[in-house]
């Protein structure tokens, strides 16, 4: 025999998968959220990499640049034409000016390393 | 027909899963049926293949002397689409630009999204200007990165280095023979843009790193060739020739030391310069060489024991009838051993040799010096010369031939026949490419000393050794050849002029001197050659004209090389013993 009872029927609320769910929402959202943020973090990166390649492109095409302009200041057409204009000049070394040294010799008697000495002024 | 909740929940149920299932299909079909096309639609819009130029590789002289190298340069494009004040952006650009403001105000203010604003801005002014642009918060204007070949010696060598043409191809000289060392690789990398243009790293595809060019090192000496060119420089405005050509070899190793030729032209300036300038005649023009090539009849001669160092060839007091004409001499000679015939450069002394010989051997023996193939020097466009074999030969070639008419070489062939008297008698084949390197200075590729045969025996090259030497002297033809404390070695040249319709140019000459120093152990072998000298003709001669050339440069070189004068050893010697007796 069925009892009357005042509460009218209904679903009895499940705690336990309403927490699994909400839990699962969280954890989905939270690696969502993640997953954005690592992204947005892998683009700025990126940014990095591009504007730090750009700075080394930069750098190496300025190396290649001034390497060029040394050696064009300093070739030898760039040298002839400045003892031409007198900016300097070239003092050929006499030769009464140039020593010629013997090289150093392993005294045979003692072992002693003699260093380089001009014969002609020693004699 | 009133549905319970359980069928309404049921149809509608139905209805969302028909059409997710609708939209699920498209999906798939969008994705997997017609992923190829739209993907390749997307690539289209968004990814591109972005080339990474690789750098040519330099050209450096033995020394490690810069001789060609690349200049980073910039041609710089507007996108007017970006460009909020044309004014304003070229104020700022044009001292950059090197333009007139209004001339790029004007150019500023258009609508196209690429217009080419310059070519060639070297790339520190562009970046340069870029600072500048955006301190100011300006945009508009973009770069496209590329080179500029650079020789920093100017017209110096530039008929051994070549140049490049528009697209950065070599077309002469080392660039073009080395083009497969110097030109490297380019790279690629396929990268996705966002909707301004700019890459997403992420994105990035597929890529190779592009290769570098390597490094040429070549067996040029700059202060030698420097020496050469001044000489070549100074002979020039004082001869006025049509063309004039110097070489300086390493008869030991055949390393080409020095090349020049008149006239030269400037590689950083090709649209200026003409054609004719342009070609490298040591070793694309071919010449009678005259009197240089008595070194083979009297070579040959020797080295077979037709002849002795004793015998004695009668020179017919100067005039020698054969095959029906009349073979002169300068002057009138008697009896002369090969040595004699060789100081005084008798053309009858040599066709006698010649006629000794016969004509297969004395063939054998110009082939063996190097005459009529190419000597395989590393340089594009080398000629053969021209040597015609003995079938193809009337009467009069054996005696013509043995002084250097009838035949055609190259200068440096020459050179190179005169090294293999130098070097004891072995012909060295020719080496302007020293060693290939990459950019950390590692040798790939070395370019070894190389002996293409023995032409003579030693015992030959010392007797021809003897010989050429006294030319070098009062008694033979080339005195103005000698430089002070050595003792130089060599033969002139002089040679009439070949008229093209036919026959000889009358007082038209092509001089030359071929010589080596020291001659007791040679450390260089070079040549002097000037074509059509503006001189009286009866001073147009290789002793008169080419050989002094060759002394000055000698001269210079054996300062620079820091050869030990033998007179001033000698003297030195003497001193010094002189010294070790005073107590």
């Amino acid at each position: 025999m069925n009892i009357p009872t005042s509460r009218k029927p209904s679903n009895r609320l499940q705690i336990s998968k309403v927490l699994v769910t909400l839990i699962t929402l969280i954890i989905v959202g939270v690696a969502a959220v993640f997953y954005v943020s690592l992204k947005i973090e892998q683009h700025a990166l990126g940014e990095h990499v591009r504007e730090s390649e750009r700075l080394v492109r930069e750098l190496r095409s300025q190396n290649q640049d001034l390497t060029s302009r040394i050696a064009s200041l300093s070739s030898r057409v760039a040298l002839r034409s400045r003892i031409d204009s007198g900016f300097i000049a070239l003092i050929p070394v006499q030769n009464t000016a140039i020593a010629r040294l013997t090289p150093p010799v392993l005294a045979t008697a003692d072992g002693v390393l003699r260093t380089a000495a001009n014969q002609s002024v020693i004699q | 027909m009133r549905w319970n909740a359980r069928t309404r929940i049921t149809i509608a149920g139905a209805a969302l899963g028909i059409v997710f299932t609708a939209f699920s299909a498209r999906l798939v079909h969008l994705s997997v049926a017609r992923h190829d096309e739209f993907a390749g639609l997307a690539a289209q819009k968004n990814s591109i293949r972005q080339t990474i130029h690789a750098r040519r590789g330099l050209i450096v002289d033995r020394n490690g002397e810069l001789l060609a190298e690349n200049a980073p340069i910039r041609t710089v494009v507007a996108d007017g689409s970006h460009i909020e004040n044309p004014r304003r952006l070229a104020e700022v650009a044009a001292p950059y630009l090197e333009m007139d403001v209004d001339e790029l105000t004007e150019k500023f203010s258009t609508e196209r999204k690429y217009l080419v604003i310059r070519h060639g801005l070297p790339a520190g002014q562009a970046i340069e200007m870029q600072k500048a642009l955006q301190a100011d918060g300006l945009r508009g204007l973009y770069y496209e990165h590329d080179f500029r070949r650079v020789h920093p010696n100017g017209s110096m060598l530039a008929h051994v280095l070549g140049f490049l043409d528009y697209t950065r191809e070599g077309v002469q000289g080392v660039e073009l023979s080395m083009q497969e060392f110097l030109r490297g690789e380019d790279g690629f990398r396929h990268i996705e843009r966002d909707r301004t243009g700019c890459e997403l790293v992420v994105y990035r595809g597929q890529e190779r790193a592009p290769r570098d060019g390597m490094n040429v090192h070549l067996t040029i000496d700059m202060h030698l060739q420097a020496i050469v060119e001044e000489e070549l420089d100074a002979a020039v405005a004082d001869l006025k020739p049509n063309t004039a050509i110097a070489i300086l070899m390493d008869p030991k190793t055949g390393d080409i030391l020095a090349m020049a030729n008149r006239p030269a032209f400037h590689p950083d300036t090709i649209a200026d310069a003409d054609p004719d300038q342009m070609k490298n005649r040591a070793i694309t023009d071919m010449v009678e060489p005259g009197s240089i090539f008595k070194i083979v009849p009297i070579g040959g001669a020797l080295n077979e024991g037709i002849v002795t160092t004793e015998t004695r060839i009668h020179c017919e007091g100067g005039s020698f009838a054969y095959g029906g004409k009349i073979l002169r001499d300068h002057h009138g000679y008697g009896l002369m051993t090969p040595h004699e015939i060789m100081v005084k450069s008798s053309n009858i002394g040599c066709a006698k040799l010649a006629l000794k010989m016969g004509d297969n051997l004395f063939y054998e023996y110009v082939k063996r010096f190097g005459f009529g193939e190419r000597t395989g020097v590393e340089l594009p466009g080398e000629i053969s010369g021209m040597v015609n074999p003995p079938a193809r030969w009337d009467k009069l070639t054996i005696t013509r031939m043995p002084m250097g008419h009838a035949v055609a070489v190259t200068p440096l062939q020459m050179v190179m026949a005169m090294g293999a008297v130098a070097n004891g008698g072995k012909l060295m084949a020719p080496h302007i490419v020293k060693a290939i390197s990459d950019g950390e200075g590692n040798v790939l590729r070395e370019f070894p000393p190389t002996v293409v045969r023995e032409v003579v025996n030693p015992e030959t090259a010392s007797l021809l050794n003897e010989a050429l030497a006294e030319v070098v002297s009062p008694r033979g033809t080339a005195i103005l050849a000698k430089v002070d404390g050595f003792r130089v070695a060599g033969k002139t040249g002089t040679a009439q002029k070949v008229d093209p319709k036919g026959g000889y140019t009358p007082e038209k000459y092509v001089v030359s001197f071929v010589g080596y120093m020291p001659a007791e152990d040679p450390a260089f072998v070079g040549i002097v050659m000037i074509d059509d000298a503006t001189i009286a003709s009866n001073l147009n001669y290789g002793g008169l004209v080419a050989a002094p050339i060759f002394s000055r440069i000698a001269d210079r070189a054996a300062r620079y090389l820091d050869l030990q004068p033998v007179m001033r050893a000698e003297a030195v010697a003497h001193a010094s013993n002189t010294r070790s007796t005073t107590p």
